[in-house]
């Protein structure tokens, strides 16, 4: 198969997958936002937004691990297995794009600007142009950065297309690079094969850079949302924004967890009963760190970034990250092996660069979002309302400049790290020697047939986190209330 | 959290262990089986082994990848000793200048076919190219294998994809026998077959395990995983048409320009140890000691594997072709 075929294969199926998820997110997040609003079931609630976000953080080793056999039973039929797959990609598409639709303020339901367009005498070009651009980040801006940054996603999406991969479905172009690159292919030669998905995922991303810059502060349509809110759950929501959510706990989450319990308590015996008890901790626990300071350095550098007004600038620092993880690594690579770098070979750098160019396009985009979700002056009235008089007044402004501010950003954060956590293709080609980071290790287990080992490690490296974040909310929540005293 | 600093900034710090008693060892064996030979020799000789596993996830794009481009320009090497699961990547090493020459006493317990005539490598335990077959669809026998192959669709037999690892082995071997042609025909017919072409042999292991498909092409360590686990699975040798079977040793050589030879040249020794052979046999991956041992016995399962490997191929004549052979599957499957 050739390289256009496979990347032609592997665009329609991102269009379709984001076209498709686009009402199945717009359904939930209505069920969302109608179920916030009503009245008491905390913990349901809780529940229910957990399941919404699950399949982003759910491992894609996981996921394809567990469902691969299904995959091989399908091997009959290249038509099933390209709709299994797709499948999988929809519940991730589903879950970012409702992110993205929580993080955006919802349009009004009409705008000014639109109106006083329209009044403008004359219909050039450029008339429509812009009208057509302020239709769309007036009224459809969740819609087209959610379609747009699902479909990205999609495009590059490779390790549950891997590992479910037999034969030659589904074609997927990441994995057709990978295994070009792997029986040989000069390292040009794969980045003039990545140029056209380089391409492609540009014309992606810019105009969601263009759109979401030029939508302006939507500060004051955050009573548009008040509505729906008031609105609650409506039936057919219900119906099926609570099906697919119920679908895609039960494939990321219920049926991983089935497969694999009876092995997880054994997987878990041995090692903590094995003489590398402690490695294996301490390598989840660093391998956390680094990818916690590489998401952290993405972060310094699109605020960085922010800086320059300059739309090509921004666009120019994100694309090689858009090349991919393997393409990227390889790069780094080869950089950190020119005699300029070379003293830098064999450290921590290259992975850091590595990890931090390949989370740029994704920090970017969460950036934007939450720049619009938390406007400049709502935050600095809640700042000026911490100073009331009145203790609860001045408590609950405590709690919104968090809400505001802070709250996004370390889900951001927990998002950006928990993706470079996972990721294989550049904890494998960019680590030193002296640094086994634990994802390499467990593919490593899973190649081995040690399944159980295999389990085990996968839920501690994800306990771990889960259970640190909890003792520093534990911690920030102390300290609120002791301030509140 | 000093350690978890230490750990991940272990590229730029010294851990305190001087230079000249530490090496750097890129290895290609399974990390659960070479972990703990590698804490002995630590242990017998207090040299600090730096380990980089060939990872699953990179498949063939690893170590021997890696060392080539480590190698360029005359850089100095990063890497001490490679250790790699199998021989033709290491030969590749050695045509490109990548390896030193290193005659290991212990190097002289194997016999020559497993061993570089001039001590750029040596091999040293093994493992058969074998068919994995689903008991429970068909008896584990050379004729229902025969059967299963002859008939007009191979839709129910496994192999991993011929561009990587001991596949592409397999593939050059059958070149080196047959010819180019002959090769690209009865690929082309398989093809046309139907046969199931999956990313991996444990791959191929776990289909044939779980009843997906009849039987497949793996190796003998990928075929214990399941044997161990009790699933109904039988294995016999492939064997090529004069009935000498296919065995694909470990490797072990020292990098040229490496920054620790001394400290390389005593982790080649004891690799190539009888003592090494005989852990490796008695793992889970029952690896077929290759060079001559002592009276002292070996697992059953290992000694009818030996009688297999006894009657192996010379894999030098595979080694002259392997590139020709990837070069070819490279460009069939890039469509170029």
């Amino acid at each position: 198969m050739t390289a256009a075929a496979a990347f032609a294969w592997t665009v329609v199926r991102c269009l379709c997958v984001a076209s498709v998820a686009l009402p199945l997110s717009a359904t939930v997040h209505r069920l969302l936002m109608g179920a916030s609003a009503a009245v008491g079931g905390r913990r349901s609630k809780r529940l229910l937004w957990i399941s919404a976000l699950l399949p982003l953080f759910v491992p894609d080793l996981l996921t394809g691990f567990t469902w691969r056999l299904t995959a091989a039973r399908m091997v009959h039929s290249a038509v099933a297995t390209e709709l299994f797959y797709a499948t999988l990609l929809l519940l991730k598409a589903v879950a970012l794009q409702t992110v993205i639709r929580l993080l955006i303020i919802q349009p009004p339901d009409a705008s000014p600007s639109v109106y006083c367009w329209q009044l403008l005498p004359g219909r050039s070009i450029r008339w429509w142009l812009t009208w057509l651009r302020l239709n769309l980040t007036e009224f459809r801006l969740p819609t087209v950065v959610a379609w747009l940054g699902s479909a990205v996603m999609c495009l590059q999406e490779f390790e549950i297309a891997a590992l479910v991969q037999i034969d030659r479905h589904p074609i997927v172009f990441s994995v057709w690079l990978f295994d070009a690159h792997a029986a040989g292919e000069p390292l040009r030669r794969s980045v003039m094969l990545m140029l056209p998905a380089l391409i492609w995922q540009t014309c992606l991303l810019v105009p969601v850079i263009l759109l979401v810059r030029s939508s302006g502060d939507r500060e004051l349509n955050a009573a548009a949302r008040t509505p729906s809110i008031a609105k609650g759950v409506h039936r057919s929501d219900l119906v099926f924004g609570g099906l697919f959510l119920l679908t895609a706990v039960w494939m990321t989450m219920i049926q991983p967890f089935a497969a694999n319990a009876a092995e997880l308590f054994s997987g878990l015996k041995e090692v903590i009963n094995s003489r590398s008890a402690g490695t294996r901790f301490l390598q989840i626990a660093s391998s956390i760190f680094s990818a916690s300071l590489a998401a952290g350095s993405s972060l310094v550098v699109v605020m960085l970034l922010r800086r320059f007004r300059r739309t090509d600038v921004v666009t120019c620092c994100v694309l090689p990250g858009l090349s991919g993880p393997l393409v990227l690594s390889l790069l780094v690579l080869a950089a950190f092996q020119l005699p300029v770098l070379r003293v830098l070979y064999d450290t921590w750098a290259p992975l850091l660069v590595g990890q931090t160019l390949w989370l740029l396009p994704r920090t970017l985009l969460l950036v934007l979002v939450l720049e619009r979700f938390a406007p400049a002056t709502s935050v600095h009235c809640a700042i000026l309302q911490t100073g009331a008089r009145r203790r609860e007044v001045a408590a609950r402004a405590e709690q919104l400049v968090w809400e505001l501010r802070w709250r996004g950003w370390l889900l951001a954060f927990v998002l950006l790290a928990h993706w470079c956590l996972w990721d294989v293709t550049t904890a494998s080609i960019l680590r030193s020697v002296r640094f086994e980071p634990v994802v390499t290790r467990l593919y490593g287990e899973m190649h081995y047939g040690r399944s159980e080992v295999l389990v085990a490690i996968t839920a501690l490296t994800l306990l771990l986190p889960f259970a640190g974040l909890l003792a520093v909310t534990a911690v920030l929540s102390r300290l609120v209330s002791w301030r509140k005293r | 959290m000093a350690s978890v600093l230490l750990t991940v900034l272990g590229g730029c710090a010294s851990d305190g262990q001087d230079e000249s008693e530490r090496l750097v060892l890129y290895c290609a064996h399974d990390a659960q089986f070479a972990e703990p030979i590698i804490a002995e020799f630590e242990r017998q000789t207090g040299i600090r082994v730096d380990v980089r596993f060939d990872e699953e996830a990179n498949k063939s794009l690893g170590l021997t990848t890696l060392l080539m481009s480590e190698g360029q320009d005359g850089q100095q090497a990063r890497c001490d000793v490679f250790w790699n699961n199998q021989t033709l990547g290491t030969i590749r090493l050695q045509k490109a200048g990548i390896l030193q020459p290193w005659h290991s006493s212990s190097a002289d317990r194997f016999p020559e076919r497993f061993r570089d005539p001039d001590f750029h490598w040596t091999g040293f335990a093994g493992r058969l190219r074998v068919y994995l077959v689903n008991t429970d669809q068909m008896p584990a026998t050379q004729e229902a294998v025969d059967q299963l192959l002859d008939g007009e669709s191979l839709l129910r037999f496994a192999v991993a994809r011929p561009m990587f690892g001991t596949t592409l082995s397999h593939y050059s071997v059958l070149q080196a026998e047959y010819g180019e042609d002959w090769l690209k025909a009865w690929h082309t017919d398989v093809r046309r077959r139907g046969v199931r072409e999956v990313r991996g042999n444990s791959m191929c292991r776990d289909l044939v395990a779980e009843g997906i498909c009849d039987a497949c092409w793996t190796d003998t360590d990928d075929a214990f995983v399941a044997l161990d686990a009790g699933r109904p699975v039988g294995m016999l040798p492939v064997r090529l048409d004069d009935g000498r079977t296919i065995c694909l040793p470990n490797s072990v050589a020292m990098i040229r320009g490496c920054p620790h030879p001394e400290a390389a040249k005593r982790l080649i020794d004891f690799l190539l140890s009888e003592d090494v052979e005989r852990r490796l046999a008695a793992s889970s991956a029952r690896q077929i000691p290759l060079g001559t041992l002592d009276d002292r016995p070996l697992p059953d399962d290992v000694r009818q594997l030996q009688e297999w490997a006894s009657e192996s191929v010379s894999l030098q004549p595979a080694a002259e072709v392997n590139q020709a052979v990837l070069d070819w599957l490279t460009a069939e499957s890039t469509g170029q």
